[in-house]
């Protein structure tokens, strides 16, 4: 499918998703959103994807079942978090769908009606997400290997030893990169 | 004279880096560029493209003539067009979203034409071809340097400069590196090659240059360079087989 079509029709669903507020439709959007994934076959990093935002959905539910009404457990909170989660579910869902069909080149395709700078910047950043990746999984095992305990309930302290070098690597090597655009005549028009 | 440095002087604001770097580079010549980590051998190459003093912040002295062209007047997409630049390490110089607009990116930015067929000449030197249209974070270390030499020769500079190219590879796709280097050197392209395989700088370049410490502590024809064992011995450059 084309992937400005594509685009499209992920901005067109993500605005209905909007207007929804009845938990029946809700469900149906979503079941029909989990159908279409695994119609496709590409349910496996599913969890993956979802698992950072299920826990935000549990919190939101909770949240809502106690201060629907101040202070009181109420069905009517529950259900409404239950939409609100659905909600945000489907949404991200829609977005791994669009994702996980479109390799990155027609995605930046999608996007050529922007300034060519923010195309640009747009091109870098998918170019670097498995740079970064890389670059955590190295640093994360460097750590490991001198003992760092990533159990340790004090986040400071397991997260600070990876942020710093992966901020400081990324920070470098994007420089590199800018100097590497320069050397085949990039002058940032 | 294709290149010229006359008494350059470089320091980053907190430290001295180049010390009164004097030598010349004929058209057509394969020099050699040895040296300790650390000694300024990538700050030295990026004097030679421009980068410095253009775009790296220093305080810089001295003179690069480039084919003539004075690299502190010219900006370096002009200076670029003349020498192309390989860096060290390819997953850092490689921005593009397939192995065909890598290649392109620098021809679009000079302004050349006939793009498709100078994408497909470059990677059909480095047998890169049938991998036009992958992603180039998905090719192996080998052929993402290969992708890189590609995306420079594709602009046809008079010179090519390669910062360690083969310092991540296998010793299969070193030898296949260093065999496109010996063809674009026959082919007429001067090259400057930072490298640290003795062995092969004795066998194919003509000229060397050994720094330590941001001086050149030896020029020379590449047999006199390499018969200087005390000095390679005591600069960690290890000594090549036909000298050894």
């Amino acid at each position: 499918m084309n992937p400005k079509l594509k685009l499209l029709l992920l901005i067109i669903f993500s605005t209905c998703t909007l207007f929804i507020t009845n938990l029946f439709y809700m469900s149906i959007v979503f079941l029909g959103v989990v159908l279409g994934i695994l119609l496709l076959k590409i349910q496996s990093k599913l969890f993956e994807w979802i698992k950072p935002i299920l826990m935000i959905c549990v919190f939101i539910v909770l949240i809502q079942t106690f201060t629907y009404t101040p202070i009181a457990f109420s069905i009517e909170g529950l259900l409404f978090g239950i939409t609100i989660s659905l909600r945000l579910l489907s949404l991200l869902l829609v977005v791994f769908v669009f994702v996980s069909t479109t390799p990155p080149k027609e995605l930046l395709e999608a996007f050529d009606f922007l300034p060519n700078e923010i195309a640009l910047m747009l091109m870098l950043a998918f170019r670097l997400l498995p740079l970064v990746k890389r670059e955590i999984v190295s640093i994360v095992n460097a750590q490991k290997a001198r003992g760092l305990n990533f159990k340790s309930l004090n986040l400071l302290k397991t997260y600070f030893p990876i942020l710093v070098p992966l901020f400081a690597r990324t920070l470098e090597g994007s420089n590199r990169m800018a100097l590497a655009m320069e050397s085949r005549g990039f002058e940032g028009k | 004279m294709v290149i010229e440095v006359e008494k350059l002087n470089f320091s980053y604001p907190n430290r001295s880096v180049l010390k009164k770097i004097n030598f010349k580079i004929e058209d057509g010549e394969f020099v050699g560029l040895v040296g300790p980590t650390g000694c300024g051998k990538t700050t030295l190459v990026y004097c030679l493209n421009g980068l410095i003093p253009n775009s790296i912040r220093g305080k810089f002295s001295g003179r690069v003539l480039i084919d003539g062209m004075d690299t502190r007047k010219h900006k370096v997409s002009e200076i670029a067009r003349k020498v192309g630049l390989v860096f060290q390490d390819p997953d850092w110089q490689i921005f593009s979203l397939s192995v065909e607009d890598e290649v392109a990116f620098g021809l679009r930015n000079f302004g050349f034409d006939k793009i498709k067929k100078r994408v497909k000449d470059a990677l059909k030197m480095v047998d890169l071809y049938k991998f036009k249209n992958e992603e180039p974070h998905q090719l192996s270390q080998g052929q993402k340097q290969k992708l890189c030499i590609a995306s420079v020769l594709a602009t046809d500079p008079q010179v090519i400069i390669l910062d360690e190219p083969t310092s991540q590879l296998d010793y299969r796709n070193t030898k296949n590196i260093h065999e496109i280097l010996e063809k674009l050197n026959k082919n007429g392209k001067t090259i400057l090659l930072i490298e640290h395989d003795t062995d092969f700088l004795a066998e194919y370049t003509s000229k060397m240059l050994v720094m330590n410490g941001g001086s050149i502590v030896k020029n020379g024809k590449t047999s006199e360079v390499l018969s200087k064992n005390n000095l390679l011995k005591r600069l960690g450059i290890k000594i090549p087989r036909v000298v050894s």
